[in-house]
């Protein structure tokens, strides 16, 4: 063979791997950011009512929930953010008295 | 590519919900990359090792195995970017999803058209006798390179989502209209480079046989499952951008709060 199909060879699967490994790389990092600003790691399936407070959640009435199924949600930032599948809270958190509408 | 700044996104429960621990279809995404693996590392081994030489290139047909699948793959992926781009024009269709598909498959897309023309010019160098030739075919392909990192760069302007999503939609539509132009340069105009190998457009037959036929047919399989590979990957990641946005945004709400509930 010539130098021209290896360097060829070579071109394109190094850079696909490298593309691959990046995006792998980069979306372990994004779910770990959105997992640390959720504060999914502090709360457990298991964990009732609106005690558990995300890590993330640093203003007047936001919890967080977490379904059987993992995924979190959160509540005390209007009608968009409440959980859609039975939430674990059994009350809403009054608004906070300088809260934004 | 990420949606970029997102100014006044609305806060959808469907985003929200994002399963972190584990995303969903996590082991099918798994078998359809080792697959993908699998596949492109026997196409290079049979490209490489078993097929015979050709008559007239010699060694260097050995290019055609993965150079013709990275062009189709590059097709595909503007071609699902364009398709996603239309189903999110269309209001009855128009979900954040199919922005999303639209944006990871044309940077997907990039990337192979990219690797399509240095694969090209690698190829080009001892057969033409130079790196890069103004011929329609390479012309056209580097346009199309452009047009799409151009179409990357749109999705990246701030601005309001909608706003943002609409004009990314048409961006790729205009786009994609150059995506004929390149598969039919060949034909339309006096090119150095020759017509397809595979389904010539004119003569509507194909001009590889035997084992390096299906040496191509397995990097054109291997090639496109590695494409969907990371198309779901990277719509995954735009997806968590997305919502990392979102609770940036919602974080900066509670420090408003927090700020009001102080004073």
């Amino acid at each position: 063979m010539n130098g021209y199909v290896e360097a060829g060879y070579l071109v394109i699967f190094g850079s696909l791997g490298t593309y691959g490994v990046a995006l792998l790389g980069r979306e372990r990092a994004a779910r770990r950011r959105v997992l640390g600003s959720t504060g999914a790691g502090s709360t457990s399936a298991g964990s009732t009512g609106a005690g558990s407070t995300g890590a993330g959640s640093t203003g007047a009435g936001t919890a967080s929930f977490t379904d059987s199924g993992g995924s979190t949600a959160q509540a005390g930032d209007g009608p968009t953010t409440k959980p859609q599948h039975a939430p674990l809270a059994t009350e809403e958190p009054e608004p906070a008295p300088g809260a934004m509408s | 590519m990420s949606a970029g700044p997102v100014s006044s996104r609305p806060v959808s429960a469907q985003t929200r919900a994002l399963p972190l621990p584990r995303p969903p279809l996590s082991g099918a995404l798994g078998a359809l990359g080792f697959l993908a693996l699998a596949g492109v590392v026997a196409t290079a081994w049979l490209g490489l090792f078993v097929t015979p030489p050709d008559e007239f290139m010699g060694n260097l047909v050995r290019l055609l195995y993965v150079h013709p699948p990275m062009a189709w793959v590059a097709f595909l992926a503007f071609g699902v970017a364009s398709l996603a781009s239309l189903l999110y024009l269309w209001p009855r269709t128009r979900t954040e999803h199919f922005d999303r598909l639209a944006g990871a498959s044309a940077e997907v897309g990039v990337v192979f058209t990219g690797l399509t023309l240095v694969s090209g010019s690698i190829w080009g160098r001892p057969t033409w006798g130079a790196w890069w030739v103004w011929d329609p075919l390479l012309t056209t392909t580097a346009l199309l390179f452009v047009l799409y990192l151009g179409y990357l760069a749109l999705r990246r302007v701030p601005g309001d989502f909608e706003v943002r999503a609409r004009r990314s939609a048409i961006g790729a539509l205009i786009a994609f209209v150059d995506v004929p132009i390149v598969y039919f340069s060949v034909v339309w105009w006096r090119s150095l480079h020759q017509a397809p190998t595979v389904l010539n457009p004119t003569t509507r037959k194909t001009y590889v046989h035997g084992s390096m036929a299906w040496t191509l047919l397995l990097g054109f399989v291997s090639f496109t499952l590695l494409y969907a590979w990371l198309t779901a990957h990277r719509y995954r990641l735009a997806k968590l951008q997305d919502l990392e946005d979102t609770e940036g945004l919602d974080l900066a709400l509670r420090e408003r709060r927090a700020e009001g509930d102080a004073r």
